[in-house]
């Protein structure tokens, strides 16, 4: 240790820029990471449909040509009735919005252990028959839908619900800690107006805009009639030659002339569509911790060596002393411990500093622990690498060169 | 003063060591590129849509929502307007301001099969206020608007694919169905970002057609807007005049402070007469913001462009630190050489100089290697799903900037090593030669 510190003494320049650089690097380094951990985490939630790639979406616009769509919801029967008997298709459905596709319609819901307790903000999947088995959410309590919980949609007024509904397995939770939700009354409405009965929880069903982790599957689904401006969602039967989109576009196309569809997709596209702006950053970050580390460990490197082939003479000294190769290849990788240690001491409290600020300033997501031993490990790691070259070369100097000059 | 003596040292200097010195001009291009990438990025989100009249064009807004629309009496007030307040506001200064809206249209030539066209509703004040370059005709007329007149303004490049080269004002399309007259084409005009309605994003493509918002609402033609409903809004959707929904955009030309001042006067006192009339229910709340506060209002530029900024510029830091490193380890190498200059003559300012010269040749590599690294920054930025990606470019200020910062880095990279050369002392070191 006092080699140590009184070489560091000796190369007061050579160690500040060192401590500096690693100091920068891990510091930005822990911010970066720790926003791209949080970017990362929502794109392998469970959505809740099944086969992303398998379930068609059509969505025709509504008030687009034809005086044929001031039918209203006639229409939606008319085109559900035509995308069933269009061949191929099975499961067809429509629903008002889908998981992560960034319409939300939802109604306020108090837990039944108190009054008291907030609101918790929920989003509401409305479908026609067949719908939570078109999307391909899991039930696994109570029973299905079945004809007679069809209710109008009402949703479009912001207002109520059908008489009976399902919960997600988060929100019975949430509801009714600790209890079976099936047969349950649900009581919602900002004043608690209005009741609701719990026919059935489903396993993972994600809200179309997800938010926290914590509020993300706060969903309520109900069995609808056929309206107007939702989306048609279908599986296909078997492959077909045209691909399963054209030919419902086809059999819609047949019902009335001229459509427009705003959307045209599979709920993978959604899903995509969804994470799009995130994968972007995340690409561009891991670029920049590769870049951030990558620095780093050229500037170590550079300086160690010539720190290190600075002192050939001194090292031959210590070895014609008696000095093993063990004993000069520990001192050098202390001397480099030492000063990455000093680089992170003040690195990583800055790294959470600056976290702190961006986060009340910009409302970036908070610090993420992990990311400091994380960042520190890697740190290490990366500069015992970028010196190991220079100190290996370091042991095999020959006790000769001491007396050499 | 450069003298050419000094320059040779400098480069032969370079020479011999140019491996050092080649990784230090890397280092600094990566930093510089990466720096220019990131600004090129907020400069397209911060940039002035439409210079000379941003600080006197005003964006309207009122809270005419409910008690019971949900957000609280501290959130800003809805994007948009209602009708009744649009039109309550329109007709005060009919020729000064331009009530708009987003929408599409159906459009087709007699005996052809239509497509939909990107359209924008709006009053006859709007390309006026916006100063639009019309290549033929001009736009509609107050008149027109109130009268539901059926005449559309074209897109140069819809014009061009309806009618080729020939004369398009006079002519007769099909809207819906309905015949409108063309009364004017503009020429290619595409602020950006797109600051008079940013519900749908600030880099959307540009419209193709222009009608008045009157006889869009009577055609029903549907709309793009960020609505916000309220009350029992959503259910009176079928008749958008009266549905307690903002929809509109509204925007004013407002020539100095003094005349925007007293807007708002008038604005603050118009909503405080329709809650007394009953139709305002919260505390009156008016915003009345020029271009550029419009812009930082929507957020364009998210948390996570700026946090992209900050690592950008601190990855720039860390790079100069790293050159200075291996500038510092390259001179101090060179301590003998140094020595026996100055033992033959040379003065300190004289090795000085050399050095100097030494981190603007490096300097120099590093400002040409940053734009190529820029240019491929940004090449990668507009192949990404952002919609700013296609607005995002170089132009001759991010190159005069990646000069600057290559510079003033290498400058201060060298910094360092002259220092420590500069604590030499000659007879030391000669010893060794």
């Amino acid at each position: 240790m006092k080699t140590t510190l009184a070489s560091l003494r000796h190369h007061k320049t050579t160690a500040l820029l060192i401590v500096l650089e690693v100091a920068l690097a891990s510091c930005l380094v822990v911010n970066a990471l720790s926003v791209f951990w949080s970017k990362l985490g929502p794109m392998y939630w469970p959505t809740g449909v099944s086969d992303p790639s398998g379930l068609y979406l059509l969505r025709p616009e509504v008030a687009a040509m034809s005086a044929a769509l001031s039918r209203g919801h006639a229409h939606a029967v008319d085109d559900l009735d035509a995308l069933m008997h269009a061949g191929a298709l099975a499961k067809v459905a429509e629903v008002n919005t889908l998981p992560l596709m960034q319409e939300q319609v939802g109604v306020n819901v108090r837990p039944s252990t108190s009054s008291q307790a907030g609101l918790i903000e929920t989003a509401v999947f409305a479908g026609t028959a067949g719908f939570v088995d078109t999307l391909g959410f899991r039930v696994i309590a109570g029973r299905p839908f079945e004809l007679a919980d069809t209710d109008n949609y009402a949703l479009a007024t912001g207002e109520t619900l059908s008489h009976t509904v399902m919960v997600s397995s988060r929100l019975s939770q949430k509801v009714w800690p600790g209890q079976d939700a099936v047969g349950k009354t649900l009581v919602y409405g900002n004043n608690n107006e209005y009741r609701a009965q719990v026919i059935g929880v489903v396993d993972h069903a994600i809200k179309p805009v997800p938010g926290a982790a914590e509020t993300s599957e706060d969903v309520i689904l109900e069995l609808v009639r056929p309206f107007e401006g939702g989306v048609y969602a279908f599986r296909s039967a078997f492959p077909s030659a045209k691909g399963p989109l054209a030919q419902a576009a086809n059999a819609l196309e047949s019902v009335a002339a001229g459509r427009v569809f705003s959307m045209r997709q599979t709920f993978a596209d959604v899903h995509r569509e969804f994470f799009e702006a995130d994968r972007s950053l995340g690409y561009l970050l891991v670029f920049l911790i590769g870049a951030l580390m990558l620095v780093c460990w050229l500037g170590v490197g550079a300086l160690t060596s010539f720190w290190i082939r600075q002192r050939y003479r001194s090292i031959g000294i210590r070895r014609a002393l008696g000095a093993t190769r063990r004993g000069i290849w520990w001192q050098f990788t202390a001397e480099n411990l030492t000063v990455v240690t000093l680089g992170l001491v003040i690195g990583l409290p800055v790294a959470a500093a600056t976290n702190g600020w961006l986060v009340t300033a910009y409302a970036i997501p908070p610090l993420n622990l992990v990311c400091l031993p994380v960042v520190a490990v890697a740190f290490y790691l990366s500069c015992l690498g970028a010196i190991a070259f220079t100190v290996a070369r370091a042991t095999v100097v020959s006790p000769m060169v001491a007396v050499r000059s | 003063m450069i003298g050419f003596g000094d320059l040779k040292w400098s480069l032969k200097s370079l020479r011999a060591g140019w491996v050092s010195g080649a990784l230090a001009a890397c280092v600094l291009a990566l930093g510089v590129g990466v720096t220019i990438t990131a600004t090129s990025v907020l400069r397209v989100l911060s940039t002035d849509p439409i210079p000379g009249r941003s600080n006197q064009l005003f964006y309207v807004q009122l809270d005419a929502r409910s008690n019971d629309a949900g957000a609280d009496a501290s959130a800003p007030p809805p994007q948009e307007l209602t009708w009744i307040d649009a039109m309550a506001l329109l007709r005060g200064r009919p020729e000064l301001s331009a009530a708009m809206v987003g929408g599409m249209a159906p459009v087709s030539l007699p005996g052809t099969p239509g497509t939909m066209l990107k359209a924008r509703f709006t009053t006859q004040g709007f390309f006026r206020l916006f100063a639009l370059p019309f290549e033929q005709g001009q736009g509609w007329n107050t008149t027109s608007d109130e009268a539901h007149a059926r005449v559309a303004v074209l897109s140069s490049s819809i014009a061009q694919k309806l009618f080729g080269g020939d004369q398009a004002v006079g002519r007769t399309i099909l809207v819906k169905g309905t015949p409108f007259i063309v009364s004017g084409v503009i020429s290619p005009w595409q602020p950006r970002p797109r600051f008079y309605d940013l519900s749908q994003g600030g880099f959307q493509a540009g419209e193709e057609i222009f009608l008045p918002l009157d006889t869009a609402v009577e055609m029903k033609l549907p709309v793009v807007t960020g609505m916000e409903c309220w009350g029992n809004g959503f259910s009176m959707l079928s008749n958008m005049k009266a549905a307690t929904c903002s929809w509109l955009q509204l925007w004013t030309d407002l020539p100095d402070r003094q005349a925007a001042d007293g807007y708002r006067a008038f604005l603050t006192g118009y909503s405080d007469e329709q809650r007394r009339a009953g139709r305002f229910e919260r505390p009156t709340r008016v915003d009345l913001s020029d271009v550029m506060d419009h812009l930082r209002q929507a957020g364009l530029v998210t948390p996570m462009v700026s946090l992209q900024t900050y690592l950008a510029f601190g990855l720039l830091v860390a790079c100069v630190v790293n050159a200075a490193a291996v500038l510092l380890v390259r001179t101090l190498r060179r301590k003998s050489e140094v020595s026996l200059r100055r033992a033959l003559g040379a003065t300190r300012a004289d090795i000085r100089m050399q050095l100097l010269h030494e981190s603007l040749i490096i300097g120099s590599v590093a400002a040409m290697g940053g734009s190529l690294f820029s240019y491929l920054g940004v090449s990668v930025i507009r192949l990404q799903a952002t919609d700013y990606a296609s607005a995002v470019h170089l132009d001759w200020k991010a190159v005069v900037g990646a000069w600057v910062i290559s510079l003033l880095s290498s400058a201060l990279a060298g910094i360092a090593p002259t220092w420590a050369v500069m604590r030499i002392q000659p007879a030391t070191f000669l010893k060794a030669v």
